[in-house]
């Protein structure tokens, strides 16, 4: 790990004089946690970490239409990023709607082995109250002033990571260490095939639970980096009205269902919004099962082939797998 | 927002099961709803004077009326609307009758169905926005495609009108099918003495301009502004140096087999299709020629004393602009080679319907003379089989191929008439001779000409010492039957070609699963396509014979001329229109839009939204469907406006 | 060696036990082993499914459910008509999802028939010809043949999916390889009356006749049969044949797999040859075989 930090922080110090900043991660507020980083001077390349905490999906800060002013840049400048393999679809996407332009972003890739999700250590110690960590290859130790404890990170890792079949980034300018071979025999969609074992009754009573939880932060929809239409999504449109603002089980289904046909086809399985959500839902899985369905009807996965156009950006005529039952 | 609604009884279509009263009497109670009234016929006289009235008195802005589908009359109530003065796009129609009264039996049910509707529309219309068409130019210039009769008479008769018309043709010469055909029914008559003067008519008509060895390359616009590629293969001989004396086609050493006579016998790879080809120029056939393949020969280039033959030749594409396009793109016979109990093909004594034309016609390749193509002799039973790949689900042909039990009645009355002494049997399924002349004809085939029919399929055909044995049934009998034969001829079914396919998807006009295109409607619109402006006629459309082809035809040329004679062109307001300040420039509707109607726009601070051009915009509402932000809409079919008819038809309906 | 279910059905046990003998000997060279599928029944042949398509279905599932218990991937059957039984069962089990559990619930029969059924024509059509050639022995290059498939060994097309449904070629290929001079003719899928032998003598005398009359036509010394039924309409009654048709046939009627046999080596007697109706002897004497 640190060896590919040292590397990182080379690189980037090649490329900063090309770029108007580059996107990284830094240490956080305490020892679990990194935090997104904007550098812009040599100065700051120190600051850089590349650890297991590196969940965050750093293509969120693409699209011209979510940057904040002051992060706009004139024409001819670019913008440097360090993608993770999952991320990295995240820009095939965008690349394939028109939304990032591949000439204006210098890309760093990394072989990834999977991030920890730090809610899993919750219930072994408290992990608002972390001193130090030491952190191998295998395993994580993990100290309060008060306690310890030590777990095997393949424990820790997040449910997407389980199911990654894209442990390189993609789309890179360099590429930084040495690519992993892709797991085998890997179901992306067994969590969604894994819900769809409960009986229909059970998942409405799931799904119907997990919306009433629904705080409407809307944090979902302003971290993923396909939800791009800023103030001018449907889901806070008063003309046409397609939601209510109330938070209740009913408003809030509507809010997700919609969001989830907006991102059909599009959504890149990076699990930001379950990862955001402050009382853990994990509406993840509301895109992933239209991601499944796009994958059956048209062998579609978003954000894994830069040369194919998009399903649901096309008109054919006939369509091989639809309404050719007879 | 004054309301008016109006509910027809349409005789008793609606009011015998639907009980138009009550729903009059709930929709009063709906808000903005200022009087509601049940009509008779709302269509009728008495029953417009009646809308108006309430319009004037009340001072109405919205009108709802529950009648029957918008297909047959919103037109007429949008005039009704103007002629009141209001915009006519202020109507909401409700179908109370296909989709309520007609499919439903029970009277409570389909009342509340009913009161459902009203509310829906009722809701809408309060959503509703006065819309306005604007109004484009029409180009009075008509692309024809396909040379056949019906391509000919269509492109005549426009011509004869006064109007520029472009004829193009897929292959060297036009003429069609028919140009194969020796007589032709019900008159007998010759077939080139009728087409032939047409054919050369068209070709020297000052409004034509002849396209042949051409193909439609692409095909952009809309109504009265069409723009289309036109491809004119190389033909390899400069059109304007030949003189058509054909003495490079007697010299050529390549043989190929002639298209013109159905593979009977063959051409040079530099031919004339037939003696009265128009234009009477010759063509190379790149994929055989020696010079084109191996550089060697070059034969006819020594030869022509025109130096017309010009190999550097290349294919040459054209823009052209038309205000309305006629498909005239005929047909073929279908592959009958998967009938394996006729052999597969593999017997040179069974031959198809066209060949036979061929064979009897007096510059065929046998010189008009019949004979077997296996020794040349003359055949003394001549048998023709009926429905070959007609009538025929399990060979995936369902349909009639419509012209077949005539012309095996021609072939009969021909073969007699070359060959006295022969008998000719026609295995049959029915005899379908419905139009003028025909039963006559069919009747003089069986009872002057002798010729004998058998009512049955053959269900095997194989060779036994030199002659064709055919084996089948005679269903009339109830016998199975055994028939030696000489000659077999088989009425081969019609079918759209996979060329018509592949023009109709450039055209983006419907066709159905055998490549025949589709009408706009099977008894109304005959003869409209399914895109406004493009117009089908002859066998492109259904297996049809010349008389119905070329009445197609000028039915067609009418409608174009109709078409023309307006300067100008409303074209409809249900169209997309993008509300920029919403849209994110993802340019989703751009690649969708099956219409190529939306365009990037470049605002002054640099964001780029998309923009309808109205003009290509055919009101599909993909776009609109596909707009993340909601920022595209159909016009008249607004979310808003559909999501308040969905808001109303959710709300649990009291009286039910 | 390839290890097959083999389903020789009744006929095989019984009028054609010369055909059961020479597909085992011929399968046996060439390296395929069958097993007989232990305690199998009758398909049903056309009594059952002209009675119940249920109950023909259920006849020749329990046969196949017995090779998946064999722990054989696929069935082999001499006879059309069982494979004709076979194969349709195999097909509306795959496609006819509720079919399993229907057959479970009225019948309590567990069918688990997950492998292919082959004609054995079919299946001896996958050998490579060079294969077969390496085992001739005896050289037959005297004989012509014309090769008579009947009705079901090559259809329904669709649900057979082998050889070409009006003018197959698979047994002359087989024959042709075994050295055997086939000859051309038209009448290789004729009806030659089938059960109506039975029931309606006069049609089936005629047809059968016909298929003679066209052999002979084509200057064939024997026809090389597949089917049970086929040989005995063509054999046991040519000579009822002969007095309905007023005719003198003698044409030895030979299953395809006796052919083989003889070039590969085997005795006329080991064959059953000398079982037939229309003595074949004179005809072997020919080419020297005795
Ligand atoms: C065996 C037979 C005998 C018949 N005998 C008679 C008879 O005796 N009397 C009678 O009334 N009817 C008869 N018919 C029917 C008659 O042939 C048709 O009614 C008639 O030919 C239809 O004319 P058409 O112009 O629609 O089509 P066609 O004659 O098929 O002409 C279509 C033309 O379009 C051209 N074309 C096709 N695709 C393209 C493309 N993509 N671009 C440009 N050009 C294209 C073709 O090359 C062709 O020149 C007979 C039919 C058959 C099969
Ligand atoms: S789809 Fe909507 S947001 Fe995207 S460019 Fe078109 S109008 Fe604009
Ligand atoms: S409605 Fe939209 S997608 Fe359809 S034609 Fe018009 S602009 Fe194109």
């Amino acid at each position: 790990m640190s060896e590919l930090l040292n590397e990182l922080k080379q690189k980037v110090a090649e490329i900063l004089p090309k770029v108007t900043y580059f996107i990284g991660y830094e240490a956080g507020f305490d020892p679990l946690r990194v935090a997104p980083v904007f550098i812009r001077k040599p100065e700051d390349i120190n600051r850089l970490q590349w650890n297991r905490f590196c969940d965050h999906n750093l293509a969120t800060y693409l699209p011209p239409q979510k940057r904040p002013p002051g992060f706009l840049f004139e024409a001819g400048e670019k913008i440097g990023v360090l993608l993770k393999g999952c991320d990295s679809r995240s820009v095939v996407q965008l690349l394939q709607e028109g939304i990032v332009d591949r000439e204006k972003l210098v890309i760093l890739g990394v072989p990834c082995w999977g991030a920890i999700d730090i809610a899993k250590l919750q219930s072994r110690i408290d992990v608002n109250k972390v001193s130090r960590v030491e952190l191998d290859e295998q395993t994580i130790m993990v100290f309060t002033d008060t306690a310890e404890v030590s777990v095997d990170v393949s424990e820790l890792l997040y449910d997407k990571c389980k199911t990654c079949q894209h442990p390189n980034t993609l789309v890179y300018d360099e590429f930084i260490g040495e690519k992993r071979d892709p797991p085998q025999d890997i179901e992306p969609f067994a969590l969604v095939t894994q819900l769809e074992q409960m009986s229909l009754g059970a998942r409405a009573e799931f799904w119907e639970k997990q919306f009433s939880r629904c705080i409407r932060c809307k944090a979902c929809r302003n971290v993923c980096p396909l939800c791009y239409c800023q103030n001018q999504c449907l889901l806070d449109s008063r003309v046409p009205h397609w939601t209510k603002e109330r938070v209740d089980a009913k408003s809030n289904r509507w809010f997700h269902l919609i969001r989830a046909f907006h991102l059909a086809g599009r959504c890149t399985d990076c699990g930001e919004c379950a990862r955001v959500c402050p009382v853990n839902i994990p509406i993840n899985l509301l895109p992933m099962k239209m991601n499944r369905e796009l994958f059956e009807l048209f062998g579609w996965r978003a954000g894994t082939n830069e040369d194919e156009k998009p399903p649901l950006m096309s008109f054919k005529l006939e369509e091989e797998h639809i309404g050719n039952d007879k | 927002m004054k309301i008016g609604v109006f509910i027809c009884h349409c005789g008793n279509n609606i009011s015998a099961t639907v009980d138009v009263e009550q729903v009059a009497q709930h929709a009063l109670t709906l808000p903005g709803v200022v009087c509601a009234h049940t009509i008779p016929h709302a269509c009728s006289e008495p029953g417009q004077q009646l809308i108006k009235k309430n319009i004037q008195e009340k001072g109405l802005n919205r009108i709802v009326i529950g009648a029957c589908s918008p297909r047959v009359h919103e037109a007429t109530f949008k005039r009704v609307l103007a002629q009141a003065g209001l915009n006519p796009y202020l109507l909401e129609f409700a179908n109370l009758r296909e989709q309520c009264s007609w499919v439903h039996e029970d009277r409570q049910l389909a009342t509340g169905k009913a009161i459902d509707l009203i509310d829906m529309a009722v809701n809408k219309a309060a959503r509703l926005e006065p819309l306005t068409s604007s109004k484009v130019d029409v180009n009075k210039r008509t692309l024809v495609i396909g040379g056949g009769i019906a391509g000919i008479q269509a492109a005549l008769d426009i011509a004869d009108s006064g109007h520029e018309v472009a004829l193009v043709e897929k292959t060297p010469t036009i003429g069609g099918n028919m140009a194969r055909m020796d007589k032709v029914f019900p008159t007998l008559d010759c077939s080139a003495c009728i087409l032939t003067p047409k054919m050369v008519e068209v070709a020297s008509h000052p409004n034509v301009t002849l396209y042949t060895y051409s193909e439609v390359e692409q095909v952009s616009g809309f109504v009265g502004n069409f723009k289309v590629k036109i491809r004119k293969k190389a033909r390899l001989v400069d059109m304007e140096k030949c003189t058509g004396c054909g003495s490079c086609t007697l010299k050529c050493p390549v043989k190929a087999p002639s298209e013109f006579n159905m593979g009977l016998d063959n051409r040079g790879a530099i031919y004339i299709p037939f003696p009265q080809a128009v234009p009477h120029i010759p063509v190379i056939d790149k994929t055989v020629c020696s010079y084109i393949l191996k550089k060697k020969c070059g034969l006819c280039q020594k030869i022509c004393p025109t130096g017309a033959i010009a190999f550097e030749q290349q294919d040459e594409l054209t823009e052209e602009e038309f205000g309305a396009i006629i498909v005239a793109t005929g047909y073929e016979l279908m592959d009958w080679t998967v009938y394996g109990e006729y052999g597969y093909g593999k017997y040179k004594d069974v031959i198809t319907s066209m060949q036979y034309e061929r064979i009897l016609s007096s510059s065929g390749p046998t010189g008009g003379h019949i004979k077997r193509l296996s020794d040349g002799r003359e055949p003394e039973v001549v048998a023709i089989i009926a429905c070959v790949g007609s009538r025929d689900a399990a060979r995936g042909r369902p349909y009639c191929s419509s012209v077949c039990c005539m012309y095996s009645a021609k072939y009969a009355m021909l073969t007699r008439e070359h060959l006295p002494n022969a008998q000719v049997y026609i295995f049959y399924m029915d005899i379908r001779a419905c139009s003028k002349m025909y039963e006559e004809f069919v009747q003089r085939a069986q009872e002057k000409y002798g010729a004998n029919y058998v009512r049955g399929r053959v269900s095997k055909i194989f060779e036994r010492n030199g002659r064709m044995v055919l084996q089948g049934a005679d269903t009339l009998l109830g016998q199975s039957v055994e028939l030696e034969a000489d000659l077999v001829v088989l009425a081969v079914g019609i079918t759209g070609t996979q060329s018509t396919i592949e023009l109709a998807k450039k055209l983006n006009i419907s066709h159905d699963e055998y490549g025949f295109l589709t009408e706009n409607h099977p008894k109304l619109r005959p003869v409209e396509s399914s895109t406004a402006g493009i117009f089908i006629a002859g066998a492109c459309q259904s297996p049809k014979d010349i008389p119905l082809s070329v009445a197609q035809a000028s039915s067609a040329a009418s409608k174009v001329l109709g078409l023309i004679s307006h300067d100008k062109l409303e074209t409809s307001p249900l169209v997309a229109e993008v509300t920029i300040l919403k849209c994110v420039g993802c340019f989703r509707c751009l690649s969708v839009c099956p219409f190529s109607a939306i365009e990037e726009q470049v605002l002054r601070d640099g964001t780029k939204v998309a923009q309808v051009n109205p003009a290509l915009c055919q009101g599909c509402g993909l776009c609109s469907a596909t707009c993340p932000p909601a920022a595209i809409a159909l016009r008249g079919f607004t979310d808003d406006q559909l999501i308040s008819q969905m808001e109303s038809l959710c709300q649990l309906n009291p009286e039910l | 060696m390839t290890k097959l279910g083999y389903f020789p059905g009744c006929s095989l046990e019984g009028s054609a036990s010369e055909y059961d003998q020479s597909s085992r000997y011929v399968c046996k060279q060439l390296d395929i082993e069958l097993v007989e599928l232990p305690d199998w029944s009758c398909c049903g042949a056309h009594a059952a499914h002209h009675t119940q398509h249920k109950l023909a279905c259920a006849l020749s599932a329990r046969n196949l459910s017995i090779a998946t218990k064999q722990g054989v991937d696929s069935v082999v059957a001499p006879c059309p008509a069982c494979y004709s039984g076979l194969k349709s069962a195999q097909n509306q089990l795959a496609n006819n999802p509720g079919l399993t559990e229907k057959l479970k619930s009225e019948l309590d029969l567990d069918c688990n028939a997950k492998g292919e059924v082959f004609s054995l024509v079919e299946l001896l059509s996958h050998i490579e010809p060079e294969t077969l050639k390496a085992q001739v022995k005896v050289d037959l290059g005297g004989l012509k043949v014309a090769a008579y498939y009947g009705c079901l060994l090559v259809r329904p097309p669709k649900l057979v999916q082998f050889d070409d449904p009006e003018n197959p070629t698979s047994i002359d290929n087989l024959l042709s390889a075994a050295g055997v001079q086939m000859l051309p003719w038209d009448y290789k899928v004729q009806c030659c009356g089938a059960v109506l032998g039975i029931s309606n003598p006069d049609i089936q005398l005629k047809l059968s006749g016909d298929i003679l009359k066209m052999a002979q036509l084509a200057g064939a010394q024997a026809v090389a049969v597949a089917c049970p039924l086929c040989h005995a309409n063509l054999d046991l009654r040519q000579e009822q044949i002969n007095k309905y048709c007023k005719s003198n046939f003698n044409l030895p009627i030979i299953y395809f797999t006796q052919l083989m046999g003889l070039a590969f080596g085997a005795s006329p007697k080991g064959l059953g040859i000398d079982k037939h109706m229309v003595n074949v002897g004179p005809l072997l004497s020919k080419v020297g075989i005795r």
